[in-house]
């Protein structure tokens, strides 16, 4: 028995072979052909011929650095463009794929919507499973061997002009995982033809398919975050699903993961490594599960297709029954879009009620106009329009009124496993965990590309596994139950405002603020809420929070730094940044520990994470940090080196990732002075020669004129004991770790005037530029490469005083402002002919320990500290 | 033999072929009229599979055609009004129905298109309407398939085309015993073709019989009969196995429309002494306006 007269075949029908089939319909698509091969020749040899001749180019070379070198240079940027462009990650080749996806499925199946074509393709022998594929496979061929065609000649191209190797396989990775999204989006055409029955409700169909998920999701999150009072602004999984329900956004939500990094450039390695790289675990999983939807959606189509019926040509729906479904399921959330805009701009439940009804009337009426392709019959189905209304007002309700509850909810305790709970009033510094890339600006110098974390907090929530459920859970009942007092007013008084610092009456007693919490639930889910209240109240649970060590450990990753992964520390205190010299046992005479017995970086981190950790809430509220440490890893100090070398600029480094030293860690002062560290030394009254102290007081009720006259001339202290009573109670505030807990009183500022002697540790150096691998002795400036450093020099020289005239406290001399000497944007202060005079740090009061000349002099009561103190809960 | 067994189609509210019994057999040429929109084109549409019935199925050879595309080998599809391909020329489309039709004829395709002058390498699109009608007949007829199913096909054919047309019909009949289904709104057109002939009203069939049989078992009786005889005697007299289905009287010349053998008729009226008589045959016309008044339908509403 031959194959031809089988059962099976003669089910199938049609003597005529899939090949010779293939071969008849891509006769009748032929422009599709030649608009994909036409497209696909200006997006692949063309540019890369034009990029190839302007980068190559030795005209448009600089003269940094040599031509052969700039050559080289300028051929990895022509392979990593076109690496970048066919890359699976290309977001301009998803957009065209996918444009071209439209145009090919339509035209594919824009048949089936005409009567005539429809009759004649269903009257021949051909089984409709033989015509669905047939067209398909032409479909996929007619994009498939164009982009294949072209690609690889372009690849081609690249690598005989650069001489790099792996062009072929960029072009075929990149053309698998874009053939896998063209499919995608293609299916989904074909689903969108297989349930109209016109061409134009097909692409309406399409665009549909293509926006209806991204367009719920932008509404959810929108109503979300207009009115749950305790939304994070956070997208959960089921979310994030929805936004990808469409293929056009998964296509370039993949190309945006990748561009949003950096691009194709910023992926690690280089060469073939980064398209490997390119192509990780995610990246695949992603080309997987686009090929599996994409068959998905083809059998659903197959199915669809063989459900269909002939004289579903020319209707506006193949499938009637979808018609009821389809227009509730677009002009129900049109409706809540309506009522959302309304209520958004006029803030009015009036106006939203109108919004909803106008925009379910309109969108119903046009529907079913669509439908039923007769504007007399935008009124059949009078009950669509009633319901629609009926279940957009239920849904906008849901979350205008918070029916559901969202912002009331608490886990139960048995699904909760841990938390991770931050609040900026505990700490903000949430960006200590940065990560750090080199780069390469056009020209071959370099740069450091830092990776922002968009949502830090959500970071450190989602590390931090606090156990301490009960606190957590107090802290959440008391938000909610501070929120349920206040639910009435959110209801229904259209002028309620978040309860945040500022935008509530000032009240000494109180402290509003957020505090977030992520519940991690016991199944792997997470449940995050942001409760805005005073957080006053909440003062022990906020205490034993910030006491509890897994907070700390999720909330700052020196405590889980690892001695060995430590290149070196930098230490800043009120004279700028330096390097921990940390004295090696072989040259210990040079230090102030000549027995080689000197405490290393391991040492001073261990002494740090140990004292850092056992810091409570308590004794933030009584000190302020006077020192500031930053732990470097091996990792970071490289950069900086590298960019040393490469005479890059790395003075930023010095300015990120430092720690408090507050004055009760004596073990890690101890260990910075056993290595010859002497913090704030340009403080000691001896180097001072004046304190100048103003005021900058606010005084609550008085507007910006009264406030002015309220306050009192500076007052200029010379007398060395005045002057270390006032050093004595000073606080320095400007380290870049602050402690936001601290007694400083803000209502007057310190101005300490240094003298010429003793001032700071060595000078010519900078925090980034030393480390383990660093030679520490550059008394001359120079680093272990002997080059001079560029930046950073942060420490000032110290400045002789020339004679300023003390002024006695008793005098309270009136100094306005045009007797400053003039200029000091560097902490310089220079006379009137340019010649420093003195160098000047600024300081703020212990407001627990304000001198009492002081408070005499300023008029300084118990409403006035607090008033003018920082603020914490 | 095509089958169709209660087959039933709807349009939403309109049930356009309604439980509709019919066999067209072999070798002979079936007729189907109707008026517009009595359910022709549908029936046909369904006959070729592409429309699914909501009842009842159609049997070609005993295989479902709905059921069984490869079935469909067996016919070929000319509707009122043919598609072809855009930008394409006779030659293409000939092309294109020779992959499909395993027993296509080319060589007969290029003879009937050079006798109907038509020319293979011009535009379809620069056909005339009945230009494009006789290629599709031509496609139909090279197409080597065991039926053809025609729907309006001689509307816009010219008379002496249509006589063409009727000549190949008959020629592949005889030849390969083609079975022609042809639809059409006018009944003459279909007089001298068909052998078989269906009256489709309101999507259900109010007859289908044989033309011959039809024509040998009706006649029209022409007399004028003595003042003793009325034409009510006459009409009781012809009874059993005759049957008098209609009467006329215009003067003294009565006219009878007599359901029965000529013979029997003739048998009888030799009998009965009568002033003139004569026994002429009916055309087509008459013999469905008979029939259909017999159930109760006056067919020059329904044709004509």
């Amino acid at each position: 028995m031959t194959s031809r007269s089988s059962y099976s075949d003669r089910k199938e029908g049609s003597g005529a072979s899939y090949l010779s089939l293939i071969r008849e319909n891509l006769k009748r698509r032929v422009w599709s052909a030649a608009l994909s091969a036409l497209l696909f020749f200006f997006m692949f040899p063309v540019p890369m011929l034009a990029n190839i001749t302007s980068r190559l180019n030795e005209r448009n070379f600089t003269g940094y650095a040599d031509a052969a070198a700039q050559r080289d240079l300028a051929a990895q940027r022509v392979f990593e463009d076109f690496v970048s462009w066919s890359g699976v990650f290309s977001g301009g080749l998803s957009f065209v794929l996918c444009c071209l996806a439209v145009v090919i499925g339509v035209s594919a199946f824009s048949w089936l919507h005409n009567q005539r074509k429809t009759d004649f393709y269903h009257s021949l022998p051909v089984s409709r499973t033989r015509l669905f594929h047939v067209v398909n496979i032409n479909s996929i061929l007619i994009v498939g061997i164009p982009y294949f065609i072209m690609c690889l000649a372009a690849a081609l191209i690249v690598q005989a002009n650069t001489g790099i190797t792996g062009c072929i396989v960029a072009a075929l990775s990149g053309f698998a995982g874009q053939m896998a999204f063209f499919l995608l989006a293609y299916m989904t055409v074909v689903l969108a033809m297989m349930l109209t029955g016109s061409v134009f409700v097909g692409i309406l169909g399409t665009f549909v398919f293509f926006t209806y998920g991204p367009a719920l999701f932008t509404l959810i999150h929108g109503l979300m975050g207009s009115y749950f009072r305790t939304y994070y602004q956070s997208v959960d999984h089921i979310m994030i699903l929805l936004q990808r329900t469409s293929p056009f956004a998964w296509m370039l939500d993949l190309a945006g993961g990748v561009s949003s990094s950096g691009g194709i450039q910023n992926l690690p390695g280089s060469g073939l490594s980064r398209i490997y790289a390119g192509l990780q675990a995610s990246v695949l999983f992603r080309i997987w599960t686009a090929l599996a939807a994409a068959v998905v959606l083809m059998l659903i189509s197959l199915f669809l297709y063989h459900r269909r019926r002939s004289e579903a040509a020319g209707h506006a729906m193949a499938f009637a029954a979808t018609e009821a479904p389809i227009k509730l399921m677009i002009c129900i959330p049109v409706a809540v879009t309506g009522a959302y805009l309304f209520h958004q701009i006029l803030d009015e439940d009036a106006w939203a009620l109108f919004g909803l009804v106008s925009a379910a009337l309109i969108s119903c009426l046009v529907m079913e106009i669509i439908f039923r392709f007769d504007f007399r019959q935008a009124l059949s189905h009078k009950a669509h329009p009633v319901i629609c209304i009926l279940l957009a007002a239920v849904f906008f309700a849901l979350f205008r009124f918070d029916f559901m509850g969202y912002d009331t909810y608490l886990p139960a305790r048995v699904s909760v496993g841990s938390v991770g709970i931050t609040s900026p009033a505990l700490d903000e510094a949430f960006n200590y965990n940065r990560s750090y890339r080199l780069e390469k600006n056009s020209d071959g110098t370099s740069y450091v590309r830092q990776d922002t974390d968009p949502d830090p907090a959500l970071t450190v929530m989602n590390r931090m596994t606090c156990h301490d459920l009960d606190n957590a859970y107090r802290i959440a009942e008391v938000c909610i139950a501070d929120l349920k007092k206040s639910h009435r007013s959110m209801l229904f008084a259209a002028d309620y405002s978040e309860r945040t610092p500022g935008s509530v009456p000032y009240d000494a007693a109180s402290y509003y603020g957020n505090v977030c919490i992520c519940w991690h639930l016991a199944d792997g889910r997470t449940c995050l809420r942001r409760y805005n209240t005073d957080l006053s109240m909440l003062r022990t649970e906020l205490d034993r929070l910030h006491d509890d060590p897994e907070y700390k450990a999720g909330f700052y990753p020196v405590l889980g730094m690892k001695p060995e992964e430590l290149s070196g520390a930098n230490y800043q205190d009120i004279s700028g940044y330096e390097h921990v010299r940390f004295a090696d046992p072989e040259n210990a005479a040079e230090t102030s520990d000549p027995s080689g017995a000197v405490p290393d970086a391991a040492a001073l981190l261990q002494a740090y994470q140990a004292e850092f950790a056992t810091l409570t809430a308590e004794t933030r509220r009584s000190e302020m940090p006077v020192a500031g440490l930053q732990f470097k890893s091996r990792d970071f100090q490289a950069i900086a080196d590298w960019i040393r070398t490469q005479d890059g600029y790395y003075g930023w480094m010095n300015d990120v990732d430092y720690y408090p030293v507050y004055p009760s860690f004596v073990k890690t002062i101890g260990i910075l002075e056993q290595n010859g560290i002497r913090l704030n030394t340009a403080l000691e009254p001896e180097h001072i020669g004046s304190v100048v102290i103003s005021d900058s007081r606010n005084f609550p009720g008085l507007d910006w004129e009264a406030t002015e006259a309220a306050r009192k001339a500076p007052l200029v202290i010379s007398d060395r004991e005045q002057i270390r009573e006032v050093l004595d109670a000073a606080v320095i505030t400007s380290l870049n770790c602050q402690n936001g807990m601290g007694p400083v009183y803000n209502g007057l500022n310190v101005s300490v005037r240094n003298r010429t002697e003793g001032i700071g540790t060595d000078s010519g150096s900078d925090g980034a530029s030393g480390g383990a691998s660093s030679d520490e002795s550059n008394d001359e400036g120079k680093n272990e490469t002997g080059n001079e450093p560029v930046y950073g020099a942060s420490f000032p020289e110290p400045v002789p005083a020339n004679g300023q005239q003390d002024i006695a406290v008793a005098e309270y001399t009136d100094l306005k402002s045009d007797t400053y000497p003039s200029g000091s944007s560097d902490g310089y202060w220079y006379d009137n002919d340019g010649s420093i005079e003195y160098y000047a740090y600024s300081l703020s009061l212990d407001r627990n320990r304000i001198p009492a000349f002081i408070i005499e002099y300023f008029g300084i009561d118990e409403a006035d500290i607090k008033a003018n103190s920082q603020q914490s809960y | 033999m095509i089958e169709s067994v209660d087959l039933t189609k709807r349009f939403d509210e309109v049930t356009a072929v309604d439980h509709v019994n019919a066999v067209i057999a072999e070798g002979s040429v079936f007729g189907l009229v109707g008026t517009n929109g009595a359910g022709k084109s549908t029936f046909l549409r369904l006959v070729t599979g592409i429309l699914k019935p909501d009842e009842g199925r159609v049997l070609i050879d005993g295989e479902d055609v709905f059921t069984v595309p490869r079935i469909r080998e067996q016919f070929f599809y000319v509707p009122d009004e043919q598609y072809f391909f855009s930008n394409v020329t006779p030659r293409e489309m000939m092309a294109f129905f020779a992959k499909i039709y395993p027993h296509f004829d080319r060589g007969r395709f290029g003879r009937l298109a050079g006798a109907f002058e038509l020319p293979e390498n011009r535009k379809i699109n620069t056909f005339s309407k009945g230009m494009k009608k006789q290629l599709s007949i031509i496609l139909g007829l090279s197409a080597g398939t065991k039926y053809l199913l025609c729907d309006e096909t001689f509307d816009g054919l010219d008379p002496v085309m249509r006589q063409a047309v009727k000549s190949l019909f008959a020629e592949d009949m005889t030849e390969r015993g083609l079975t022609p289904v042809i639809t059409s709104h006018n009944l003459r057109e279909l007089e001298d073709i068909c052998d078989h002939v269906g009256l489709l009203h309101k999507g259900g069939i109010l007859f289908s019989r044989d033309l011959d049989d039809m024509k040998l078992n009706i006649h029209k009786l022409q007399c004028v009969l003595k003042p003793d005889m009325t034409a009510n005697d006459l009409a009781a007299y012809l009874t059993d196995p005759l049957s008098v289905l209609r009467i006329e009287q215009r003067g003294s010349i009565l006219t009878l429309t007599v359901r029965g053998s000529e013979y029997e008729l003739l048998g009888r009226m030799e009998q009965l002494d009568t002033v003139f008589y004569e026994v002429v045959p009916l055309s087509l016309e008459e013999i469905f306006i008979s029939e259909t008044e017999v159930t109760g339908y006056d067919i020059k509403k329904l044709l004509f």
